[in-house]
């Protein structure tokens, strides 16, 4: 599927409207595709049109352009890992059949992201060797992947004419072919990779240093230099952790085959250096827990002054009408806490620490930790609680009103049946009067009306509503 | 009697009256005159009735009329208190034993499940 960029570049050469099949078929995608693109567009406000008036670029969209065209992202684009493999093949020239062929056999066949298998699926679809090796190493690049050594023959470069003798240093490629896989520099194909071979190794070797551990070797493969000493030395400190630990001074000598040995210096303990031996020249240098590098000479005594460690400090948070406050705890003095009123009716909320996203406490620019009142917050979970503990009882109360208000009659007349049966009376007996309100005519009813029943008069034969009964 | 027992015979007054209103309802829904028509022909009205229910309307009738049962209302007694609150339905049944207590049976027998 083309590119969002691609549709709008596409539209801008465009003198007059132009339909989606004919666009689609100028980008070389799909007509579905291009249609989703235009209409991602049109939302944009950068396209105008429709499918039958056909598609113009709007100003907003030329703007666009000229700031440097949009760079959306992939769930944007609407861009599927199987969308990005088809239009790859459909650029390389591979007619539409036959790349959703080899889409198919890849995607249903076995994991996409596999080389081996990509190569072997396109090999089953018929792609001619010289097109799947393209497609192959072009969808290798796009997945950061290096070439799988059983395919070295297929998918590498062909091999050179051999010009000089057998075990020759290896010819290093140009271009931008390489990537890093495990902090290795690995060869991706020619101007398929990010990075060039001196920039992949010198990569490489940075990350190697910060892997280093304090009393291992040095093993740095080339001349050794004050910036490499610093360099060592600084990711000794990263991995040991600067902050946690008191900084330290190392040694850094010349080794063997021009490789560096770096050895930590024990404070207060002396270290004489030792004569270089013949087979190891160089110069040796300390760094000193500042960082500073010196050269210094065999026979030279080196002492580290032993410093007294820091002592931790203990703050106390005091909880005060003016809010939390932080003081030095005096191990001296005792520490007495007053137990807050009984009654009073303030409830002791305690400063809460900060912590932030990555799930440690935070700190000031003094280093003490950064308390939080989280008294509003709770007050107003509280009341959000209580409001919805109000409106579910309000609700129930409803409900339960409703269903009374539905059987009221029914359970009053049960109540009467079940008291006239307690006296051994006729319901009737005990039934409610009621008294006409045309001729005062006093009468008793078998039972309560319903609201919507009408009422006779035994005597005036007035017809009275159930509701104007049950009102009286 | 104590309040407790007031209190279970108002329960039992209570499910006894909300039945026969609805039967009564249902009764004037259908009309005095068809019912007379059916009575007269012979064709149970409870038959009728539940052929038109669907299968859930009829598990909850069945579970009201557990409850009739539960709380030692007979069909009789329920009949009774019908006629008291529609006496419209008292000539139209008048001398038809048999079809009542076909009536009867057939109300049983949906009860217990069988139809």
């Amino acid at each position: 599927m083309a590119t969002q960029n691609d549709v709008l570049k596409a539209l801008n050469v465009e003198e007059a409207a132009i339909t989606t099949e004919d666009l689609a078929a100028k980008l070389k995608a799909s007509r579905e595709g291009t249609r989703k693109q235009l209409t991602r567009l049109k939302d944009k406000g950068f396209v105008e049109g429709d499918s039958q008036e056909g598609w113009r670029i709007t100003d907003a969209g030329k703007d666009e352009l000229e700031k440097g065209g949009i760079h959306p992202s992939m769930v944007e684009e609407g861009v599927t890992p199987r969308e990005v493999f088809e239009g790859a093949g459909r650029r390389i020239g591979i007619s539409e059949d036959r790349v959703v062929l080899a889409a198919d056999i890849v995607w249903r066949g076995g994991d996409y992201t596999e080389i081996k298998w990509v190569w072997e699926a396109l090999r089953q679809a018929d792609i001619r060797d010289d097109l799947a090796k393209i497609w192959v190493n072009w969808w290798r690049a796009y997945l950061h992947k290096g070439i799988p050594p059983e395919l070295e023959k297929e998918l590498g470069e062909p091999e050179e004419e051999p010009e000089g003798k057998a075990g020759a240093k290896p010819k290093v490629e140009e271009g931008r072919s390489y990537i890093l896989v495990d902090d290795l520099p690995v060869y991706v194909g020619k101007n398929l990779g990010d990075l060039l071979y001196p920039d992949a190794v010198d990569l490489a070797r940075i990350r190697a240093a910060r892997a280093v551990r304090p009393v291992a070797q040095g093993a740095v493969g080339q001349q050794v230099t004050a910036d490499d000493i610093i360099r060592i030395v600084n990711a000794v400190r990263d991995w040991t952790g600067a902050s946690a630990v008191p900084p330290k001074s190392y040694i850094v000598s010349p080794g063997e085959e021009g490789k560096a040995i770096v050895q930590e210096v024990e404070p207060g303990k002396p270290l004489v250096l030792p004569a270089p031996a013949a087979s190891r020249p160089g110069l040796t240098y300390l760094v000193d827990k500042d960082g500073s590098v010196k050269q210094i000479q065999s026979g030279e005594p080196i002492v580290i002054k032993q410093e007294a460690p820091l002592a931790q400090k203990t703050f106390i948070v005091k909880q005060t009408t003016e809010g939390a406050k932080i003081e030095e705890l005096d191990t001296s003095k005792p520490i007495i806490i007053n137990a807050p009123a009984s009654g009073s009716g303030m409830q002791a909320m305690w400063p809460f620490p900060a912590v932030g996203a990555d799930g440690k406490p935070m700190v000031d620019e003094k280093g003490n930790p950064i308390l939080v009142n989280i008294e509003p917050m709770l007050k107003y979970m509280g009341f959000m609680d209580e409001r919805r503990r109000s409106d579910e009882r309000h609700g129930a109360l409803m409900g339960l009103a409703q269903t009374m208000k539905e059987n009221l009659p029914i359970a009053v007349e049960a109540f009467q049946r079940a008291v006239s049966e307690v006296k051994g009376k006729s319901p009737e007996a005990t039934a409610q009067q009621y008294e006409c309100g045309n001729c005062h005519t006093k009468f008793t009813l078998p039972r309560v009306p319903g609201e919507d029943e009408k009422v006779i008069c035994p005597k005036c034969q007035q017809e009275w509503a159930g509701k104007e009964v049950l009102g009286t | 009697m104590t309040i407790r027992g007031i209190l279970q015979s108002t329960g039992r007054y209570f499910v006894l009256i909300r039945a026969a209103t609805d039967i009564v309802n249902k009764a004037k829904e259908i009309g005095v005159d068809n019912i007379r028509t059916l009575v007269d022909a012979g064709r149970s009205i409870t038959e009728i009735y539940l052929e038109s229910c669907s299968p859930d309307k009829k598990v909850q009738k069945r579970r009201e009329a557990h409850m009739l049962l539960e709380v030692g209302i007979t069909p009789e007694e329920l009949w009774k208190e019908v006629i008291r609150r529609m006496p419209e339905l008292k000539p139209i049944i008048e001398g038809k034993d048999d079809y009542i207590q076909a009536e009867m049976k057939k109300i049983e027998a949906f009860v217990k499940g069988e139809i």
